[in-house]
Formats: structure tokens, sequence, C-alpha cells
């Protein structure tokens, strides 16, 4: 099986191309192994969120490739995209955006429904991950009865409940307090460990800097450095 | 998992949601109120009419129906009752004869309908015995007794017990003329035809106009029930070919044609009440989508395809119908059971309404089938309102959504 999960080549994102052209991506072009914890890093604007939403197909390059799981993304059509995200790319965004209206473990297994899962595979997959994200005793609360944090951590489980290839993490630690930050990432990093399960990091946050294996430093949408700890 | 979340979804905002589905509801009310109450007042109008003028089915020589000459009378009076006893559906049958004339006193004349009827059968099937104001009705024992309006006495100048004279044309076309004593005034409620017609016995009017025996120029005839109405037509035209049968819409087209302009009238305030609703659930929907795009765009990015997020929209506008259309439709039968039993009193416009030969009390009703209708319209509405709002949710681009604060 191939090794690498994500490989971007000459990527760009370019807003008024015919007029006063801003480069977003300037011929962005990485690897990403399987099993990474990788952070991308860079002051604002310098085409962090961009990147990863490229990556994860929420955004088309104006010029480039994506290829993920040996799959090139640009000729998908809508709903094939959508379902290649469901089934291979897992998000946890800032503000985590669970879904107010279901309970924590409903949000856990909800890409699992879309998936089509059965009702037991769906409940052995939720229960281990609730358990994994130290959430199980809160597993009826609805969102807005949890913390950030805690949040946080049923984002993750929905994220990873698919088994998919990697995940996607934009400013992940952003909204949340030291500890609780620590606890997530933590928790992210047993999970990866333990897994193998491949993270994308997007941010400022200090904290994840230091426990990424690799930073990938962007600085007006071109790769700065590209540097293994 | 779809309905699942819809059903959520709709609660997530229980006082906006419980107000549009308030709104449906007393929308579904108010039109069940009209439609019933409208239908009332026709029902109210054609009873009316079918108590006093037309009766169910009417029968006549065929040539009596356009030239009214005292010469076309139904021949063989007694086979036809016959005929007619033996059939279930009818509930009363009275003959009558009828011819037009003058009416005269010392002081004065006019023209008039003279319809000679059988006190017993007339009092039965027209109630003509309840309409009498003062004095009595024919059923004396007196010959040649006569009823008219007390506006017709006022014009021709006569009081209760004094005579008037009433001539027109007998069978072998030479006029005739009798002494009547006015036993009472009557009053329909319709001054202009009450001071039109005058009632006389059946008996007294055959002896003074030398008519046949056996013979009448109208049988008017009531039924058990008014759908059976055509059923009762075409046994009675294959018993009696030769005879003009006709029913009530037939007799009086006023009738259908006042039935069709009530529900032509319904079916603008039906539109107008649906296309209210229809706005204030695309209204509360999209409101409902635009302040959820950045959770439609994050539902999109872990993999909710476009489809999926169209039925939800659809199914959230569906479902918040669900629970209006019900709850507004038992409102509405409860309200007109219970006015159907009481009924609406309209006393204080009472002269009005009879002059439009209507009751004073209005009693609701409506026919099952409307409550089928109303519901699928409001389905159907919840389905057109809801497919806006959900194209615009489907249209959503995940990326521009998750930057949304």
């Amino acid at each position: 099986m191939n090794n690498t999960v994500i490989k971007t080549s000459g990527l760009y994102k370019i807003y008024n191309e015919d007029t006063i052209p801003v480069y977003a991506l300037n011929d962005v072009s990485i690897e990403i192994e399987r099993g990474s914890f990788i952070a991308v890093v860079g002051p604002s604007g310098s085409g962090k969120t961009t990147l990863l939403n490229i990556i994860g197909g929420l955004d088309q390059p104006t010029r480039g490739s994506v290829v993920i799981d040996g799959k090139e993304l640009a000729g998908m059509k809508e709903n094939e995209l959508i379902n290649f995200r469901r089934d291979h790319i897992g998000f946890v965004f800032q503000s985590y955006n669970l879904i107010p209206v279901l309970s924590a473990r409903e949000n856990a297994e909800f890409v699992m429904l879309l998936q089509g899962k059965s009702k037991e595979e769906r409940n052995e997959r939720v229960n281990f991950l609730l358990e994994a994200v130290g959430i199980a005793d809160k597993a009826k609360n609805r969102p807005g009865e949890l913390s950030g944090g805690q949040q946080q951590r049923v984002a993750v489980a929905r994220a990873l409940a698919p088994k998919p290839s990697f995940v996607l993490a934009d400013e992940p630690t952003a909204n949340l307090d030291s500890k609780s930050a620590s606890v997530l990432l933590d928790m992210m990093e047993e999970l990866n460990k333990e897994e193998n399960i491949t993270f994308v990091f997007s941010t400022h946050d200090s904290r994840v800097m230091e426990r990424a294996r690799r930073i990938i430093t962007l600085v007006d949408g071109r790769v700065f450095s590209d540097e293994l700890r | 998992m779809i309905i699942n979340l819809a059903w959520k979804n709709i609660w997530r905002n229980p006082v906006r949601s419980g107000v549009v589905m308030a709104a449906v509801a007393t929308g579904i009310w108010a039109l069940m109120f009209i439609l019933g109450f409208s239908k009332g007042m026709v029902m109210s109008y054609i009873n009316v009419s079918i108590e006093t003028r037309t009766s169910h089915i009417q029968i006549h020589h065929p040539e009596f129906v356009d030239d009214p000459e005292v010469v076309h009378v139904i021949k063989g009076l007694d086979t036809v009752l016959m005929v007619m006893k033996d059939m279930e559906e009818i509930r009363l049958v009275s003959p009558r004869l009828i011819t037009y004339g003058l009416i005269s006193s010392a002081s004065g004349g006019q023209g008039a309908m003279i319809k000679g009827v059988v006190p017993e059968t007339e009092a039965q099937l027209t109630k003509l015995n309840d309409k009498v104001k003062e004095g009595d009705y024919l059923d004396v024992e007196r010959r040649n007794a006569i009823m008219i309006s007390s506006g017709l006495a006022k014009k021709l100048g006569v009081s209760l017990h004094q005579h008037v004279v009433l001539s027109f044309q007998g069978l072998d076309g030479d006029i005739v003329s009798g002494r009547f004593r006015i036993s009472g005034w009557y009053d329909t409620g319709n001054t202009r035809v009450d001071d039109a017609i005058v009632y006389v016995r059946f008996q007294d009017l055959q002896n003074i106009g030398e008519m046949e025996n056996n013979t009448s120029h109208e049988i008017a005839i009531t039924l058990n029930d008014i759908d059976s109405v055509s059923a009762v037509k075409e046994k009675l035209a294959s018993h009696f070919p030769f005879l003009a049968i006709r029913s009530f819409e037939e007799i009086s087209p006023d009738l259908a044609m006042y039935n069709e302009q009530i529900k032509t009238s319904m079916m603008i305030i039906i539109v107008v009440i649906m296309l209210a609703l229809l706005f204030g659930i695309i209204n509360t929907m999209l409101m409902a989508v635009l302040e959820r795009t950045k959770e439609l765009g994050m539902l999109m990015a872990i993999g909710m395809n476009r489809l999926k997020l169209f039925m939800m929209i659809m199914l959230e506008s569906i479902l918040m119908c669900f629970v209006s259309v019900p709850a507004g439709l038992l409102l509405g039968h409860i309200t007109i059971k219970g006015l159907s039993v009481h009924g609406i009193n309209l006393s204080e416009w009472a002269s009005g309404l009879e002059q439009f030969g209507m009751q004073s009390i209005i009693r609701p009703q409506l026919d099952t089938p409307v409550y089928y209708q109303i519901a699928i319209a409001l389905v159907i509405t919840s389905i057109v309102a809801g497919i806006y709002p959900a194209i615009k949710a489907m249209n959503t681009k995940p990326a521009e959504a998750l930057r949304k604060i």
C-alpha cells in the first residue's frame, strides 16, 4: 500500500486572476505520509485554511492537483466528492461545528449514518471513540451542555468515526483554554500513535507546533519551510 | 436519520416553529369555519327554496313548463300518486292546480298566480300552515277559503274574513270567477313573491275552474335524502316518460348558480389563505436555513450530499404541517360540529336574510371530502413552501459557509 496519503503538486489558488491577482496559494507541492502529525503554520492570510480546504475537497484550486489515497480530486463530480470526503477525510473545525440538536453520541455517529453503516457497527465504533476521547459519560448530552473542550473531543470522535485516511483540523485549539487544549492534543497524539491516524493541523498555537513532528510554514501562499522534528 | 434530524431541527427554535404551526392551524380553522359557514348558508338557501318553492322534484305536463296554460294538466293523477306511494325514497307528495288570474276587491284588483293546494299535504310539504301570520290556514270548514299576503291585502284594501273575487281562464277558455273568503295572511319572508301568489284549496279551484277530476298541473315531491334526487328523477322518468320531471336545480337554476358562486368565492378565499400560509412558511424556513448556513456547510463538508440536504429542509417544512394540520382540522371540526348543533344566530338580520330566502339560524357544515382536500392542499403548500429554502440550502458552498461567523 502506498504510504503517501496526501500529495499536492503545483497548487495555486488565485483570486481576481484577470484583474489584480491575489495568490492565496502559490505553487504548493507537498506530500504527507500516513501516520503523520503535521502542523501547517504561518501568519494570518498565509493560505493555511485555503490549503486545508483544497486538500479537504471543500474548495477547488485554480491550478495544480490534489491526490488523496491515490485519487485525483480534480476530476470528481460534486456528489462523488462529497462521498469521498465522507469516507476518506475527517474534519475538526475551530468552532467545533457540532449539530446542536443531536447528542454527543448522535453527533459522533452521524457520518457513519450517512455511510449507511449498521447499528452494531456504529455502536461498536462510537463506544470505542467516545471512550478514547474521554467523553463516554457525556454521550447523551447535547453540545450546549458540554464545555468547549468536550465539544471539540466530540468533534474529533465524529471525524474519526468513519475511519478516514486523515483528519484535517483547522485551528482546533483556538477556542480552548490551555488545559482543554492540552487534553485534546494528548488524546489526538495518542490516537495518532496507537491507531496510526494522520492528523494535519492548521494552527497558530505554539502548543500544537510543539507536538507536531513536521511543520510546514506558509508565507504569502508559498511553502516557506518544511521541517521534520 | 434525515427525518429524525429534520424533526429535531424544527424544535431548535420552538417559539418560531410554534408560531408558524399555530398560524397554519389557525389558518385551517379559519378556512374550515368560512367554508362551513358558506356551506351552511348555501344549504339554508337551498333548503328554504326546496321547502317553500321547488320541493326536490316537480312533475308537470311537458308543455306546462314553457306555457303554463290551464289546459296543460297531468292526467291520471291517481295512478301517478299510486306509483309514487310505493317508492320508499319519496317522503311527501302534494298535487297542485296552478293558474294565473285576477284577484279583485271592492277597491281594486291585481294579477296573481293562483295555487290550488291540498291543505293537509301542503302543510307537511311546504309548512304553509306555519307561514300564516294572522287568521286561519286553508283547513277551515267553510268553502272557498283563500290565503293572501298582508301586502296584497293592503293593496286590495281588504281585511280578514272579507271577500275577494278570483277571475281566471277556465278549461274551456272562458273566464270564470269565484268568490273567496280571506281565511288568513301568510308571510314567507319574501314579500315580492308573497304578493304575487294566492293560495286556495285544490278542490275549490277545481270546481270553479270546471277542471277535470283526477288531474293536476303540478306534483311537488320531497325525498328523504337530497342526494337521491337524480336517482328518483330517473326512476320517475322511466315510469312516466310522457311527463316533465325536473329536479330543484332544473326548476330553479339560481340555486345551482348561487352554489357555484359561493364555490368560486371559497376557492378565492382558499387560495388567499394558502398563499398567506405559503409565504409564512417560506419566510420561516428561509430564516431557519440562513441562520444555519455554517452548519449546512459543515454537513456538506462531512459528507451529507445535496439531495439529503434538500430532503432535510423539505421534511422540516412538511413535518411542521404534519403537526399543525391535524391540530387545525381538529379545532375546525370541533367548531363546525358545535355550531352545526347550536347554529349561528343571525336573527338580528332575520328580515334581510328572509328576503334572500335564508333562515336566520345558519348551521355550518362541511362534507368529509373537504377535510381531505384541506389536508392535501396544506401538504402541497408545505412542499411548495419548502422548495425555495431547500434549494437555497442545497446551493450552500461548504468552504464559504464554514468561514461565516
